[in-house]
Parts: structure tokens; C-alpha cells; sequence
């Protein structure tokens, strides 16, 4: 099927959406780190002082938290420089442990081991899958150095003993504990941002779905020229009314003249305005004409529903309601009439859709994306009876009509 | 247990209650591991007699209520408990003749108290532990002095430091979870309610194309309503219920297609019919309920429309997001109010998409909060500026 293409563009469109949400949301991330280290500075070195530091150390621990955070600026104000690694998230990490063996090599008291902890929560701000790895991973295998390697500073004073052994079964159960939490978080928060994206996507194409039955329905096309045509005498009147020159025609003819012939970028732009006839504006440009399958007209339509009200929304829908077959409350026969309704509309002609075979609307069905939304149970069962109901659906369109 | 960590596997698939009761399970199961393991043990310790018995009786007193409250899915309260229990494990600990022991203890009640992800639970029970901690390390911290350390004031300092900076961080953590999640929140809702529109618009376009060649609506062809009974009947047979006749169901089904659902709710207050309509009403045919999105999301996957490289504005409709120089989006801005005025985008009385915007109509919306999604202030304040020249050039 020709559809087979345009599904797989489906799934490039989205990962591209949410690689670009997970980058800016990283970013904001990253502020909210630099900031908590930028607070973190003052007290360490308070400590450090009370505990007779020297000054060549306070400063060698300043410099390191004074490259971590700028190097962090440099990622919030030229993110580019980085292209598409992590690094300075993962400097920062890896700067975060070395800073905590450091202090415990230096201080050597057991309120320092706490501070193991400050560390595990801060790197948990990125809320990232290599960084949550990371996290897990450091505070464990650092935690279990430290009271292997440096086990006489849980020697306090007035307490018979502290076994080893009870402080790392401890740091296992806050680890494991803070892995599943992470896990269940990270799971979520990955669906959250591939159900945007995808409705994202859906919205893009809705939009193009609905302008092309429009476009069939109203069976006259749009006329382009009077738009163009009402636009330059008001470009004009508008002009006069703010005295300045038309700086608007020149483009309207342009886009005249695009409309009709296919973009070229040897086209030249205003001379009056100053712009170049560069490929971008060029495509901007290309943008703007009236057009049924164009960008405009998807924007211009879109504004227009926003007078819509929505009988159907409620308080409660959101990212943790999504629309669905299978709703918890809904009895069993409600999901089954769900279903058979959903696979004889896939199986029905549509303008925008040829009808698709049950197999096919399986195999949909059967897509990690798509498998929460229908009950297990009966999906089993239609996977399993698939021909009978293509039989059924079948029987039903040829003989016509219920009995 | 196998089926615990398929849940946690699966775990982005569920809803939220369901999340929330797999975490009350996993605390529980978790609880009941450590209890077992270390009760026992510090029976031996020098507990003070009352501490002896009250502390562990009410740590099996609370933990058999919780597992309670989850077994009869009072998950919520079950979540509560589960913390109550926990904290009662942890001064149990923090009354032993090792106070590090109660301090880290502190810490893991925190960590379950963050595994809940809720941000007030967080700030009340976890601040109430912290402040438990600051004040026990007041009075404990002669025993938790270190052997190098240089004086009372600067350990005490440094644990109570410590705890507060973890409490805080998380703090900062559930607020910048929360933030993040309102966003993508709001941007799903406003799609999800544009995408609702444009299916109640597609609907109507297909009906309307559908009448043209002869045909009913779906909902009404009985092609369409046979086949819609015969798989029913055929998945029900797998599922035998006795409270119900399937094919009266179906039936129901499509007699609500015509009905004045508030009428029937209001009628039928809290009777069966009222359940059920209410049940079905999200998968009616003809309208923008869940059936008809799932299904418009799905024929989207396969259009063939305008493919090719993903643009960093393919889902950006603003105005400024689309064109970045100042002439062009005032010409877009004259083509929008043009488009506004002649082109049928509005249902008329007789529920067609046959109606314009007045320019009145316009007016309200460039004036509306919503529609900054489309134009900015400045646009918006230079159409207002101009909006006779526009009905006079573009009306």
C-alpha cells in the first residue's frame, strides 16, 4: 500500500519533534543545575574553611565549580557549539562525583557521605536517560568506595559500632529504589513527549486532510487572483494612510506570478526593501500564496476554528487521559462495540482514505504506539479470528442492511 | 512478582491511577522486605521496652492497613499509609543505639516520598521529615560526630546542610517536573482541541459527500450498522455476560446516534441507561469523541500530503514563527482577514460549514486570548489599528 511510506515519514516527523522538545527542555534543565551549583559554591567553602582547609584548596574547588557552570552558560547561550552531544551534561556529572571523592579524601567525617546524596539529587534534575544510568551507577559504585576505602571515618565517636556492610546494603536500597522511580518517571515522560509529537503530526496532516475535502466539497476553486488583487489596493491604501512608499506591491506581484509558475530561486526580490532573493525568503515567499495545500492556507484555517467552542472538553482531559477503546470504567460490551465500530469505519471508503482490511487494521492495532489503545484481551481475540471478521464485515457490505 | 515488573516495563502504557497503585505495591512489597529483614535483628539492640513493643506493632499495624486500603483500591489512602508506615520505621531507628542509622534511614523515607511524584505529598511529608531531621540532629548530634571532625557546631552544620540541600533539590526537582509537564500538558490540549474540531469539520464534510452519492451518514447505512452488530455479536461470544443482550446493546448504540444525550442523562439520572449512554457517548460515529479521533489519527498516518524533510515550523502556526520579515506578514495578515470574510469555515443553523466570520466576528477573535497563538500583540494591535482600512479594502 501506498500508505507505507507515508506511516514511516509519520515516525520520522515525530523522533525529529522529540529530539527537538527534549533539546529545549534540556536547556532549561541545565539553567536550573547551574543555578543550584552557582548556590552550592558558598557553603562548601564555608565548610571547607571550617575545617582547615587551605586557601590553594577552597580555590581549586571554586575553579572547578567555575568551569562546570560556565561551561554550562556556553551550552544555554550557543547550544550549536555542542551540536548533538551531552557533554556538558556529562562533565558536569562526572565533575559533581570527583568534587564529592575529593571532599571525602579531605574531610574525611561522616556528614560528608550525606553529601553523596546532595550530589544524586542534583544530577536527577536533568531528569535523562544516560544521565539517570549515570546517576545510578556513580552513586553506587562511589558510595561503596568510599565506605570500603575510607571505613574509618564511620568510627563516630561514642557509638560501638557502624558495620560496612549495613551502609552498603543502605546505599543498594536507595539506589534501587531511586532506579525504579527514575525508570517509571523516564518511561513516562518519553510517552508524554512521542503522544505531542504524534499529535502533533496527526494535526499537520488533519489539517491537510480537511482542506482537501473542503476543496472537494465547495467543488468551485478558491480564486486566488481576487485575493491578491483586494490585497494590493488595501497594501495601497495603507501605504497612504501611513505615509510611507508601497513597499508591498512588488512582493504581491511576485507571489502573482509564483502562484502561477513553479518557485523559482532565480527569482529576484524587492529592491526596494533591501531583502535578497536568498532561498529562504524565497521560501517564505512561497509560503504566503494562497494556495489549498499550502502553509497559509493550514494557518489561515486553523485561526479560523479557534471561535470554536468545544462541547467535549472537559476538566479532566489531559496528558494522563488519553482518547482510547479501552477507558477503565467502560464494560466489557462497551469495549467491544468500540472496537467493531473502529474496525468497520477503518474498513469503509472514505474520501481522504481508502478502506483498510482487518489484517491491516491489526497490524495498526499491534504497533507499540497503538497497542494501549485497545483492551488486550479482545485484540488477542481478533488477532486470532482475523479472517472470520474480515468474513463478517464482508457478508455484511454485500448483503446490505440488518436483518 | 513476574507481573509487577511487566508492569514497570509496560509502565508508560498505563494511566495514571494505574502507576500510582503500582507504586503503592512495589513501597509495600519493599517494606515488607526490610521489615522482616531488620526488625528481628534490632530486637536485640538496646531499645527501651515501650519502643520494643509499641513502634514494631504499629509499623505492622500500619503496614497491614495499607496493604488493606490497596486491596479494596483506596489507592490514595494506601499511599499514605505507606509513607506513615515508613516514618514510623525510621524513628524506630532513630531511636536505636545508632543514630547514623536513623539519619540515613531519613533518607530513604525521603527517596519514598519522592518514588510518589506528587509534588504537595512531597512538601508535606517530606517536610515534616527533614524538619524531624534538623531537630533530631540537634539533639543527637554528639553521636554522630565524626573522629576527625573539628567541633559540634560545624558536623551538626553539615548533616543538617546536607539534608536540607537534598530536600530542597528534589523541591526544585518536582517544580521543574511540574513546569515541564504543565507545558507539554497545554500544548497537548490545544492540539487535542483543534484536532477535535477539524474531526467534527471532517465529519461533516464526509457525511455531506456521502449524501451527494446517494448515501446515508455511517452512522446510519445499514451496511455499516450489520457489520458493526456482527463483529460485536462475534467478540462477545468470547466474553459471555448475562447482564446484557449484545445485540440490544448495538442497537442502543446506534439509537443514541440521534438522541439529545443531556436529555437522556438528565431523564435517566443514575439508572443503567444513563451508565451506558455515557459510556458509549465517547464512541458515537458521528461525533469528535474518542472513536473518531483514534480514527482520524490513524487515516493521518497514511495521507499522502505535503511529505518530505521535516521543517523546524511544521508544527508552528503563529504568524512570527512563519515569516520573519515585517511586509510579509502584514500581506499574510490582509490574505487572513480576506480569508476570514468570504470562506465558509463556520457551521451555520443547519449544522453545514457554511457560514463566514462577520467582520465583528474577526474583531472579537484577533481580540481573544487564544488567538495570540496565531498573531502577536503587535500584530494584532496593528490590525486593530487598521481594522477599518481592512474591512474596506478586504470586506
Amino acid at each position: 500500500m501506498t500508505g507505507n511510506h507515508s506511516v514511516s515519514m509519520f515516525k520520522e516527523h515525530t523522533e525529529a519533534h522529540i529530539k527537538k522538545l527534549e533539546t529545549e527542555q534540556l536547556k532549561r534543565k541545565t539553567l536550573f543545575v547551574n543555578v543550584v551549583l552557582a548556590l552550592l559554591i558558598a557553603p562548601m567553602g564555608i565548610a571547607l574553611y571550617n575545617y582547615g582547609s587551605s586557601v590553594f584548596t577552597m580555590l581549586a574547588y571554586v575553579l572547578v565549580f567555575a568551569t562546570v557552570v560556565t561551561i554550562n552558560t556556553i551550552f544555554l547561550r550557543f547550544p550549536k557549539v555542542f551540536g548533538e552531544s551531552r557533554l556538558p551534561m556529562h562533565i558536569t556529572i562526572l565533575a559533581l562525583y570527583v568534587i564529592f571523592i575529593s571532599l571525602v579524601v579531605e574531610l574525611r567525617s561522616p556528614g560528608v557521605f550525606t553529601m553523596l546524596f546532595v550530589a544524586y539529587a542534583v544530577v536527577a534534575l536533568y531528569q535523562e536517560r544516560s544521565a539517570t544510568i549515570m546517576n545510578n551507577v556513580l552513586v553506587f559504585v562511589v558510595g561503596v568506595i568510599t565506605v570500603l576505602g575510607f571505613g574509618d571515618m564511620f568510627r563516630i565517636i561514642g557509638v560501638e559500632r557502624t558495620q560496612v556492610i549495613d551502609i552498603v546494603v543502605f546505599l543498594f536500597i536507595f539506589t534501587s529504589l531511586l532506579s525504579l522511580t527514575t525508570s517509571v518517571l523516564l518511561k513516562r515522560k518519553r510517552h508524554y513527549l512521542s503522544q505531542v509529537s504524534a499529535i502533533k503530526e496527526d494535526e499537520a496532516r488533519a489539517l491537510e486532510i480537511v482542506t482537501a475535502l473542503k476543496a472537494k466539497y465547495r467543488r468551485t476553486p478558491m480564486k486566488h487572483d481576487d485575493y491578491y488583487r483586494q490585497v494590493a489596493a488595501f497594501s495601497e491604501a495603507l501605504a497612504e494612510k501611513i505615509g510611507m512608499k508601497n513597499v508591498f506591491s512588488e512582493r504581491i506581484e511576485l507571489m502573482k506570478y509564483m502562484h502561477e509558475k513553479a518557485p523559482s530561486s532565480e527569482m529576484p526580490i524587492s529592491k526596494e526593501t533591501g531583502e535578497s532573493s536568498t532561498r529562504l525568503s524565497m521560501d517564505e515567499v512561497n509560503q504566503m500564496l494562497i494556495k489549498p495545500q499550502g502553509k497559509l492556507h493550514y494557518i489561515m484555517y486553523k485561526a479560523s476554528q479557534l471561535t470554536q467552542g468545544d462541547d467535549n472538553a472537559s476538566n479532566t482531559e489531559s496528558l494522563r487521559q488519553f482518547p482510547s477503546l479501552k477507558h477503565t470504567f467502560d464494560c466489557m460490551y462497551t469495549r467491544i462495540v468500540a472496537l467493531s465500530a473502529f474496525i468497520v469505519i477503518m474498513h469503509t471508503d472514505k474520501p481522504y482514505l481508502e478502506g483498510l482490511s482487518t489484517r491491516a487494521v491489526v497490524g495498526l492495532l499491534r504497533q507499540t504506539e497503538t497497542s494501549h489503545l485497545v483492551d488486550n484481551d479482545l485484540l488477542g481475540v481478533l488477532q486470532e479470528n482475523t479472517d472470520v471478521v474480515e468474513q463478517l464485515i464482508e457478508r455484511a457490505f454485500k448483503k446490505g442492511g440488518r436483518a | 512478582m513476574k507481573t509487577l515488573f511487566s508492569k514497570i516495563r509496560n509502565s508508560d502504557m498505563l494511566s495514571y491511577a494505574e502507576v500510582l497503585r503500582l507504586k503503592v505495591s512495589l513501597v509495600l512489597l519493599f517494606l515488607f522486605i526490610f521489615g522482616l529483614l531488620t526488625v528481628p535483628v534490632t530486637l536485640f539492640e538496646t531499645f527501651s521496652l515501650e519502643v520494643l513493643i509499641f513502634l514494631p506493632t504499629l509499623f505492622a499495624l500500619l503496614f497491614i492497613f495499607s496493604a488493606t486500603m490497596l486491596a479494596v483500591n483506596k489507592v490514595r489512602t494506601a499511599m499514605h499509609f505507606s509513607i506513615y508506615t515508613f516514618a514510623v520505621l525510621t524513628v524506630y531507628y532513630a531511636l536505636g543505639s545508632n543514630p547514623l542509622y536513623g539519619l540515613l534511614l531519613m533518607y530513604v523515607t525521603l527517596t519514598i516520598i519522592i518514588f510518589y511524584q506528587d509534588i504537595y505529598t512531597y512538601i508535606i511529608y517530606g517536610g515534616a521529615i527533614t524538619l524531624y531531621g534538623i531537630i533530631y540532629i540537634f539533639q543527637n548530634g554528639d553521636q554522630l560526630i565524626g573522629p576527625d571532625a573539628t567541633g559540634l557546631v560545624m558536623s551538626n552544620l553539615v548533616y543538617q546542610g546536607t539534608l536540607t540541600g537534598f530536600f530542597l533539590v528534589f523541591l526544585i526537582y518536582f517544580i521543574l517536573s511540574e513546569t515541564i509537564y504543565d507545558q507539554v500538558n497545554n500544548d497537548y490540549k490545544q492540539t487535542q482541541k483543534s484536532l477535535r474540531n477539524m474531526t467534527r469539520h471532517m465529519l461533516t464534510y464526509t457525511n455531506e459527500l456521502r449524501e451527494r452519492d446517494g448515501l446515508e451518514p455511517l452512522h446510519d447505512d445499514e451496511k455499516v450498522q450489520k457489520a458493526v452488530n456482527d463483529v460485536a455479536v462475534f467478540l462477545a461470544a468470547f466474553f459471555p455476560d448475562d447482564s446484557l443482550d449484545i445485540e440490544e446493546y448495538v442497537d442502543f448504540y446506534f439509537f443514541l446516534h440521534h438522541q439529545d444525550l443531556e436529555d437522556i442523562y438528565q431523564k435517566h439520572r443514575q439508572t443503567e441507561i444513563e451508565k451506558y449512554a455515557r459510556e458509549l457517548e465517547k464512541y458515537l460515529m458521528n461525533k469528535p469523541g474518542d472513536l473518531m479521533q483514534i480514527h482520524v489519527s490513524m487515516a493521518a498516518k497514511f495521507f499522502m500530503g505535503s511529505e518530505g524533510t521535516y521543517p523546524d515550523t511544521r508544527y508552528h502556526y503563529s504568524v512570527d514563527a512563519n515569516y520573519r520579515s515585517r511586509v510579509n506578514r502584514i500581506i499574510v495578515l490582509a490574505l487572513m482577514y480576506r480569508f476570514f470574510c468570504v470562506e465558509n469555515t463556520q457551521y451555520d443553523r443547519w449544522k453545514r460549514v457554511e457560514a463566514s466570520l462577520s467582520h465583528d466576528a474577526i474583531l472579537d477573535l484577533i481580540n481573544s486570548q487564544v488567538f495570540r497563538s496565531i498573531l502577536s500583540h503587535e500584530e494584532a494591535k496593528f490590525f486593530l489599528e487598521n481594522n477599518k482600512l481592512f474591512k474596506e479594502y478586504l470586506g
